[in-house]
């Protein structure tokens, strides 16, 4: 694996081998700059939760990540391969999987097809064969469905598995969305405020989905989280985004004790450590476009 | 089909106007719907049809509707209850300002010469519009307000009646409306049937329904509805499921049967329905599963149809005379190919764009074909002739009835494709790009090659009718691949219900089916069909047999 | 600001694309090489079949930037309601043929008041206005049945209800007025040719042209000075934030429908004054072309709808010549609508962005 790394890198590897590896990522949006110089690095089987205010960028570094967006530059790697530039089904079936910040399921089909859609790269039975209805196609839907409801069950909502995804209540959209998810077989989930509009009792319920997915799965998470009390249950790193910029990365333990963090949630002031600021650019352009 | 992820927050918001102004302005859209109706020229070709012999014309008919129409939508309680007086008095308004517009409009014409304009406003509508009375006399102008007050009333207090009487009057006036329409295929079932009314008692006369027959009728379907509407309430709602797969297997026995009970020219209508059927199921997978906006349908139609008369004709232009049934793959391969070679490149882009871009090929194929360019291969606008029939088993397939079920055969063995992909991983994937194509992308679906997919199988069900269609008429020319068969197409799978297969039959033999059988409808068929595209998407958005249903039993299964 | 290297050992850019295309991207690539052999070997053989002399060729060009200015006039109309709506109306060509329509009455009118000899220069505006109104209202009707229901909600219902619309207009246009061609009654002063450095040629053509110009620029004026221009602007880059500003955007869509049918309807008339005759389904080939120029230019962009109406046009006018001669086709001019829907999916192959168009990678679009 070394070999494929970009050489660039610096020379302190982590002690597990980072199975997502992002450097020098930037996105610009016309000359708006989203984010710049982000480094991440994902260790396999971690929970990794990724912090900051709102308008920091994280969730552009995920649709970076995702190919939802093409990055204006920087590499990324998954498990020593290259994604970044490729189109996003190719980048899902290097095994990345992700939830939305606000739900998007297919809203008029069934939990269940939902979650049959997950598996569209787990099933290989041809188009003539669906068409004949060969042995073999029988036997993946019939497994495939099995999956499914296994998946459902998994996520805590077996019960759902034949209402249209609309007609759901909000919890249950959000676990569907990670049944829909984890079905696929990721190597990596990535979660976009999975906690979002939840009470603490279906936070505690998601930190521990969290931990079983990684336990039981073996699958690495990374977040995007706001809800303090979930981060810190569930994650082992943490990284702040500020302003499009990575402010620091840590244990939660570590994080807490951080000023700056504190600083770039609260906008305190202070002299000595100014937070790596995007470049004034985004502002005049914002400026320019509505004038 | 209703994906309503709503893209943004803001929204329309209406004035409110007060209820008389309200009524007033139903009153004038009705009128001018009439007038529109007249201008057009329907009325005079619709006052020929007798739905009730002697007594009532199609296009009376439809002004009645109109007038009913505005009466009940005006008589309609907004809130609390429904008064008496209101009911009647903006019923009557509503009406009578239709009245006043169509009465307008005869005095208009009765004065100023307008045919250099509009076409339509000739003699013979201003005497069809004076019902009977001498044209320019006081009758004529007062009447028709009159006879809107009285309707729009009519419509008032079927508004405020209590529903279930209101649907039992809406059966028995469906059930007369059909049978008067419909006359000729029930007059060739009866005569076909053994003879058991002895023939002192005739149901039909010689252009409608007789006047007994039509009260009977009226009668009869209003005593039906409430008779099934208290079956229904007292049976649970798992039989009630179930009832809608026996309706659909009364329509499939109806379906197999209709020839044999008719006459030739009802099997000929029926040959095209299934044909159409052919071809909306291609679009179905398409525009119904994989939500690709298709208007070039009809080269692929073209392609079918080509390739089986180049190779089954003894024409000079052949280019081989082979059995149908060896042309028929060659068709649909060939349809399939340029399916892909043309798709490649247009899907890329998103809807919107697709449905031009798909038109301008569409185009581009009816313009070669009819070129001089290719005029040597293809006959130009001569066309190919002398197509031969198909044989089976050495018998040659000539009469309608026996091509009817050529083209319903074919139409059982798309169905079925359809069927099977739908419910296998590509129609899924297919359902899940239209409902959200970058999720779909993010979970690994190839978008390009998904709808690559559905667009190859589309066109190959379209070179599958395309061949039916050269077997069936023996001939081909250019100017049966207009743009016209693609939106006919189109509409049957939107007003059936988009990704419904047992919608592609409902919507074939409504917009096939009866324009044919009704002569008159010939002319206006377009714009009854433009109408219904778009009321459809106003009033029922999910189509006559909507999908979904569907996808929510399968998911229980 | 520097930028990050994407790697040190940054790979040759063809290994790159390599990596980074498919299939798609393969097969793409060996049509657009197809595509571009096939039109460089007739142009080859259209320069040296010497079928048609440089005078022909100056007077096709002149035709078809006369029938560019027709399609750029009714490009606007999909280039405004795209930009605000994210949206197409295909009902616009039958539009077109409302407003073309319209002008033919009112003319007839004047004619028969005697206006249209007396007073010449009058009589044009005021058809043309009157083709701006049968057009804007027509646009306005379109949008209160096709667009405005709709618009809160993602779905096919626009498109198939304009699809709709497209032909109850077409077909109750035919009920209204027949379906055999119609002329506008004669501009005596319109008929002939004028001499223009050393050409000839038909004065309709540069009546059509100036007329077309002067409408262009006053809705570049409109839309790049007015109170009006700055609001469309503003919704066609975010309706929400638009409307959370003050901005009225059920007005401003309104208002864009309007000026786009306006368009049309002139283009209506310079199209009747220049081909002398009309029908009622006029409207389809000619929206479809007007829809391929809007994305040549680059769909949203105003000055690309001119640039692509431009070139559609000359393209046209030119192609069969110069391309189609080349292959020895009889009767190339049969196929001059080819040329026009085939630049339509050209674009799409090439760059379905347009010429001018950056905004909207081809995926959103």
């Amino acid at each position: 694996m070394p070999d494929v790394l970009p050489p660039n890198l610096p020379l302190a590897i982590p002690p597990r081998a980072p199975l997502l590896d992002v450097h020098g990522l930037k996105k610009a949006f016309g000359g708006m700059i989203a984010i710049q110089n982000v480094d991440l690095r994902i260790a396999e089987g971690s929970v990794h939760a990724i912090i900051g205010p709102n308008g920091a960028g994280k969730t552009t570094a995920f649709n970076c990540i995702t190919a939802f967006v093409q990055p204006t530059a920087g590499t990324i790697y998954l498990g020593g391969e290259r994604i970044d530039g490729l189109p996003a089904h190719v980048v899902a079936r290097h095994g990345v999987a992700r939830t939305y910040q606000n739900v998007r399921l297919f809203p008029n089909m069934t939990a269940l097809e939902n979650v049959l859609v997950g598996q569209h790269r787990r099933l290989h039975a041809t188009f003539w064969e669906a068409i004949l209805g060969s042995g073999r196609f029988r036997r993946e839907e019939a497994e495939a469905r099995a999956r499914a409801h296994h998946y459902l069950a998994f996520v805590g909502i077996p019960q759902r598995a034949g209402d249209l995804a609309r007609h759901m209540p909000y919890g249950d959209q959000r676990r569907l969305e990670i049944a829909r998810a984890l079905v696929a077989g990721p190597r990596i989930l990535m979660l976009d405020e999975p906690a979002a509009g939840m009470n603490p009792a279906e936070g505690r319920a998601l930190v521990e989905l969290i931990e079983r997915i990684r336990t039981e799965l073996g699958v690495t998470v990374v977040l995007i989280e706001h809800h303090m009390r979930v981060v810190m249950a569930v994650a082992e790193r943490i990284t702040v985004f500020n302003r499009g910029a990575i402010l620091t990365e840590g244990t939660p333990g570590e994080i807490q004790a951080d000023e700056r963090v504190i600083e770039a949630y609260l906008g305190r002031r202070s002299g000595q450590i100014a937070a790596p600021a995007a470049s004034p650019e985004p502002q005049r352009q914002m400026e320019a476009r509505i004038a | 089909m209703s994906f309503n992820a709503v893209t943004s927050s803001f929204k329309v918001t209406r004035r409110r106007k007060t209820p008389l102004a309200e009524t007033l302005q139903v009153g004038a859209l009705a009128g001018f719907a009439a007038i529109g109706f007249a201008l057009i020229g329907a009325y005079v070709a619709m006052d020929k049809r007798h739905v009730v012999e002697d007594t009532l014309t199609l296009s009376q008919i439809a002004f009645a509707l109109m007038a009913i129409a505005a009466g009940y939508v005006a008589g309609r309680d907004r809130q609390g209850r429904p008064s008496g007086t209101r009911v009647v008095v903006h019923g009557a308004v509503a009406g009578l300002t239709a009245g006043l517009c169509v009465s307008a409009l005869v005095l208009l014409m009765g004065s100023v010469s307008l045919r250099a304009t509009l076409v339509a406003a000739s003699p013979m509508l201003i005497k069809a519009l004076s019902l009977g009375a001498p044209i320019g006399s006081l009758q004529a102008l007062v009447q028709l307000p009159a006879l809107g007050a009285l309707l729009g009333v009519i419509g008032g207090l079927f508004a405020a009646m209590p529903s279930r009487y209101r649907r039992a009057l809406t059966y028995g006036f469906a059930f007369v409306l059909i049978a008067g329409l419909f006359r000729d295929v029930f007059v060739s079932v009866l005569d076909n049937l053994p003879d058991l009314n002895g023939p002192d008692w005739e149901v039909f006369g010689p252009g409608g329904l007789n006047r007994g027959s039509a009260l009977l009728l009226l009668v009869g379907g209003a005593l039906f509805c409430l008779v099934r509407d208290r079956w229904n309430a007292q049976i649970d709602p798992a039989r009630r499921a179930r009832s809608s797969k026996a309706g659909l297997a009364l329509l499939l026995v109806g379906v197999l049967v209709l020839p044999l009970v008719t006459n030739d020219f009802v099997a000929q209508v029926a040959m095209l329905v299934a044909l159409y059927m052919l071809m909306g199921m291609g679009l179905n997978i398409e525009l119904g599963l994989a939500g690709l906006v298709d208007l070039g349908f009809v080269a692929f139609f073209a392609v079918g149809a080509y390739t089986v008369a180049l190779m089954c004709s003894s024409g000079p232009l052949a280019v081989a005379d082979v059995s149908f049934w060896v042309a028929l793959p060659v068709a649909v391969v060939l349809a399939a190919g340029a399916g892909m070679l043309f798709g490649l490149p247009v899907l890329r882009v998103r809807g919107d764009y697709l449905a031009m871009a798909t038109l301008g090929l569409g185009e581009i194929i009816r313009v070669l074909v009819l070129s001089d360019a290719l005029a040597p291969y293809l006959g130009g606008s001569q066309g190919i002739i002398e197509i031969d029939h198909p044989r089976i088993f050495g018998v040659s397939l000539q009469s309608p009835a026996a091509l009817y079920y050529l083209a319903l055969a074919l139409a059982g063995v798309v169905a079925f494709i359809s069927w099977r992909l739908q419910h296998a991983r590509i129609g899924r994937a297919w359902l899940a790009m239209r409902e959200d194509e970058d999720v779909a992308q993010a979970l690994g679906i190839d978008p390009v090659a998904s709808k690559l997919l559905a667009y190859t199988i589309g066109a190959a069900f379209a070179g599958a009718a395309g061949a039916v269609f050269a077997a069936l008429v023996g001939s081909v020319y250019p100017h049966s691949f207009q743009l016209l068969v693609s939106i006919n197409v189109l509409a049957i799978l939107v007003i059936g219900g988009l990704g419904s297969l047992p919608g592609v039959l409902v919507g074939a033999i409504v917009l096939i089916g009866l324009p044919e059988l009704l002569r008159e409808f010939g002319e206006f068929r377009y714009l009854f069909y433009g109408i219904a595209l778009v009321a459809m998407m106003h009033v029922r958005a999910e189509g006559l047999w909507p999908a979904t249903t569907q996808t929510q039993e399968n998911a229980r299964a | 600001m520097s930028e990050v290297p994407r790697s040190a050992t940054e790979p040759g850019a063809f290994s790159e694309w390599l990596r980074r295309s498919t299939w798609v991207d393969h097969v793409l690539l060996a049509i657009r090489i197809s595509v571009a052999a096939l039109v460089l070997v007739g142009l080859a053989g259209g320069l040296t079949a010497g079928t048609y002399s440089a005078a022909d060729f100056v007077s096709f060009t002149m035709f078809g930037l006369t029938i560019g200015s027709i399609y750029a006039l009714i490009a606007l109309g999909y280039t405004m309601v795209y930009g605000i709506l994210r949206m197409i109306n295909f009902a616009h060509g039958d539009v077109m043929m409302i407003g073309s329509f319209a002008g033919l009455f009112a003319a007839g009118a004047l004619n028969d008041a005697g206006l249209l000899n007396a007073l010449p220069l009058l009589a044009l505006p005021l058809v043309l206005a009157a083709g701006m109104a049968g057009g804007a209202t027509m646009s306005l009707i379109i949008e209160r049945i096709a667009y405005r229901p709709f618009l809160h909600v993602r779905s096919l219902a626009p498109l198939i209800c304009a699809i709709g619309m497209s032909f109850v207009l077409q077909y109750a246009a035919r009920g209204l007025f027949g379906t055999r061609n119609r002329a506008y009654p004669g501009f005596g002063w319109m008929e002939g040719t004028v001499s223009l450095f050393g050409l000839i040629v038909p004065i309709p053509q540069i009546v059509a042209f100036i007329a077309a110009l002067i409408v262009l620029a006053g809705l570049l004026a409109l839309v790049k000075l007015s109170p009006l221009g700055k609001a469309m602007r503003a919704v066609a880059e975010d309706r929400d934030a638009a409307a959370l500003v003050g901005i009225n955007v059920g007005a401003v869509i309104v208002a864009t429908f309007a000026i786009g049918g306006a368009m049309a309807g002139v283009a209506g008339v310079l199209y009747a004054l220049v081909f002398k005759q009309i029908t009622v389904f006029m409207g389809f080939a000619l929206g479809v072309k007007g829809f391929a120029a809007a994305i040549l230019g680059g769909i949203g962009n105003l000055g690309g709808a001119l640039l692509g109406g431009l070139v559609l046009g000359l393209a046209e006018a030119l192609g069969p010549a110069l391309v189609l001669e080349g292959f020895g086709l009889p009767a190339p001019y049969q196929l001059k609508d080819v040329i026009g829907y085939g630049m339509l999916v050209m674009i799409l192959i090439f760059r379905p962005q347009g010429l001018l168009g950056e905004r909207l990678a081809s995926k959103r679009a």
